[in-house]
């Protein structure tokens, strides 16, 4: 060996030395440094490498929390991860009929090309307004529309946590909403009508295998975010309840039709001596009578456990629709369908909560909403191209106006 | 002691000029100032005239003792001719073995610790960097109780300064956790300005209405300023009555004020 070989070694085994022994992560020169140039240099051994992952081979986990699909459609598919591409078109079918109903017939959904095509992953002001008159189901599509348009765009930053199963296929930990969008850019970008052929590239998705399944962990992935409802927040803490209690005790998701029965089959059970603190720190709240209320929200009948989901009705809503339920079942219902028969007038009557201001032409904001629509039009993207058509009409009016006012000043 | 570190992701926008400028000016208003110049470059030491060793890297690797490190500045090199310094300037001059530091050490907090030897000797730390990072550069923001950002009014250098600010928040964070200290924003000084042409003055205005009152007055591109890197000396001290050395005192006695909240 040479004495090159040698000192490179030596220097190899020294930066070894130094990560074995656990420096503390914090004080170590290159740790800081990767931390405070953002860049992901996992400092500790446990980190486990992504490897793509057919995303056909990959089943989603039903008994997951967090609804991406909301539960009416849902009801139309299996499980199968070969039927998401039909899950897709009956959830855009779906979607169509609820503008149809609720906003009247020429208010058109948004466009999902453009959306998936140009990248785009915030929304404008007028789209805004779109969304605000949009029903649950368009929202949640939208949702994964932008998460697709944003892996498009940037790649998939965070891969998908899977548990290795029987005959190399996998059971779906965490990352369903990145799965989905896998699924909505592999059927979108097949090649057809003009549109890229980019399936090659969407067939697999990157994932970290782990041995076994943690609902803890899906639990805290879970609460990284904000948005788990009501409902969603009573299945996270009946999944954790019958991890604590043992999985074998309980009746398995599939033995249930309605998929309430399944989790309320913790609505009564105590938590174990001692684990009440790692619950309520699992589930990110602070306070034991939350869970007093998640126990009631499984409780609920099973019209409003479906509906609030969907809805997203808050957790101060559900209470109150739990203290009728108590007194009289068919009251709460009725409520219920009142909160959810407003929540649709108010879209049908375009009443928005927050409808946003007209961007006026000759201002900065409209010079730039020009120029964005601009970069969006584009060949096939009848919704985009008919926008930026109209921001440049106003545009022209608002030139040709200026251009009067100044030779008026001459003349 | 404060530590100040001129930091900008863009290089050519005047990092090692203002840092020799700054810490002039400091000695010549009464300050105790140390010139540290962690570029592998090393313009700061040959701009002051001095030879490239013992350098940063003695200190870091080597272990040097200070007193056989430091070099202090006769005044007649960097004072104005009628206005005799109060202070006291020395250097750390820099070499190309800067750029093995990193290779040599993993202690986050080496030059922090290196630097509180200094607290009764010197009032005011001021450290010209390269532009590239490395993680040199973090040991350095970890040392540094302000940041002093030179750009110019030009996308490139805007986009250096915007991702240097990014950095700079992270590494506060850990500063924070580790020593209680924070890293403040001592100003952003826009250099090599063109007043009469649009694209500065936009950018300028795009700059204030942005971060307002921290953006400091320019500093004019003036061929007074390269004369005086060819003559290895301050613009105030080789024209005092020009224009470069009015605006060069404005930045100082900025920086003073600016200091004093630090």
């Amino acid at each position: 060996m040479s004495k090159r070989e040698q000192r490179r070694q030596q220097g190899a085994a020294w930066t070894d030395q130094t990560t074995d022994e656990g420096r503390n992560a914090s004080s170590s020169l290159r740790d800081v440094t990767a931390q405070g140039y953002g860049l992901n240099i996992a400092p500790n051994q446990q980190r486990i490498i992504a490897k793509p992952v057919s995303i056909f081979d990959i089943q989603p986990d039903l008994a997951q929390p967090r609804r991406t699909i909301p539960s009416s459609i849902r009801t139309a598919w299996d499980g199968d991860p070969k039927g998401v591409k039909a899950l897709f078109m009956v959830w855009w079918g779906e979607v169509q009929r609820e503008r149809g109903e609720a906003a009247g017939k020429d208010e058109l959904p948004f466009d999902l090309g453009a959306y998936l095509e140009s990248g785009q992953t915030e929304r404008t002001a007028d789209e805004d307004a779109t969304h605000e008159a949009s029903g649950p189901l368009e929202r949640s599509l939208l949702q994964i529309t932008m998460l697709a348009a944003s892996i498009r765009r940037d790649g998939l930053i965070n891969p998908v946590t899977v548990e290795q199963g029987k005959n190399s296929r996998y059971r779906l930990e965490t990352g369903e909403r990145r799965w989905l969008a896998y699924h909505l850019l592999h059927a979108w970008f097949d090649g057809h009508d003009g549109r890229p052929d980019e399936r090659e590239e969407w067939d697999t998705i990157p994932a970290r295998v782990v041995e076994k399944f943690d609902v803890w962990r899906q639990a805290s992935e879970n609460n990284a975010r904000d948005d788990l409802n009501g409902i969603g927040k009573a299945r996270q803490f009946a999944v954790l309840m019958m991890d604590l209690r043992g999985m074998e005790n309980f009746r398995p998701f599939s033995a249930f039709e309605n998929e309430q029965d399944y989790y309320a089959q913790v609505a009564e059970m105590a938590s174990p001596y001692g684990s009440r603190e790692q619950l309520l720190n699992a589930l990110g709240i602070n306070s034991p009578s939350v869970l007093t209320r998640l126990r009631h929200f499984l409780r609920l009948p099973h019209e409003i456990w479906r509906g609030a989901d969907d809805y997203n009705l808050s957790e101060e809503i559900l209470e109150e629709l739990y203290g009728i339920a108590r007194q009289d079942v068919d009251k709460a219902i009725q409520r219920f369908r009142e909160i959810i028969h407003v929540k649709n007038v108010r879209i049908q009557s375009g009443q928005t909560k927050r409808k946003a201001p007209p961007t006026e032409p000759g201002t900065r904001r409209h010079f730039t909403l020009v120029l964005r629509m601009m970069k969006q039009a584009g060949k096939g993207k009848k919704q985009s191209n008919q926008q930026a058509l109209k921001t440049l009409a106003e545009l022209r009016d608002w030139v040709d106006e200026q251009e009067r006012i100044i030779r008026k000043l001459d003349s | 002691m404060k530590v100040i570190s001129l930091l900008n992701e863009k290089g050519g926008v005047g990092k090692t000029t203002i840092a020799m400028h700054l810490a002039a000016g400091l000695a010549v208003r009464g300050y105790r100032t140390l010139l540290i110049d962690a570029d592998a470059q090393a313009n700061a030491t040959a701009g002051l005239g001095l030879p490239e060793a013992p350098g940063f890297y003695d200190l870091l690797v080597r272990q040097a003792n200070w007193n056989d490190l430091l070099r202090v500045l006769p005044a007649e090199m960097y004072e104005p001719p009628d206005t005799p310094a109060k202070g006291l300037l020395a250097m750390l001059p820099g070499n190309g073995e800067t750029q093995l530091i990193a290779q040599k050490i993993d202690d986050a907090y080496a030059i922090y610790d290196r630097l509180a030897e200094l607290e009764d000797s010197i009032d005011v730390v001021v450290f010209d960097t390269s532009p590239t990072p490395s993680l040199l550069h973090g040991a350095i923001y970890l040392a540094t109780d302000a940041i002093l950002y030179p750009t110019l009014c030009e996308t490139f250098s805007l986009q250096g300064l915007m991702k240097t600010m990014k950095h700079h928040e992270s590494f506060a964070e850990n500063r924070k956790a580790q020593t209680g200290r924070m890293i403040h924003t001592l100003g952003i000084v826009p250099t090599m300005y063109r007043a009469k042409t649009v694209e500065h003055s936009e950018n300028l205005n795009e700059l204030r209405g942005r971060f307002g009152n921290q953006v400091w007055d320019p500093l004019s591109l003036r061929i007074t300023w390269s004369e005086a890197n060819t003559l290895r000396r301050p613009v105030f001290s080789v024209a005092p009555n020009s224009q470069a050395a009015h605006e060069a005192w404005g930045a100082v006695d900025r920086a003073i004020r600016e200091i004093s909240y630090v």
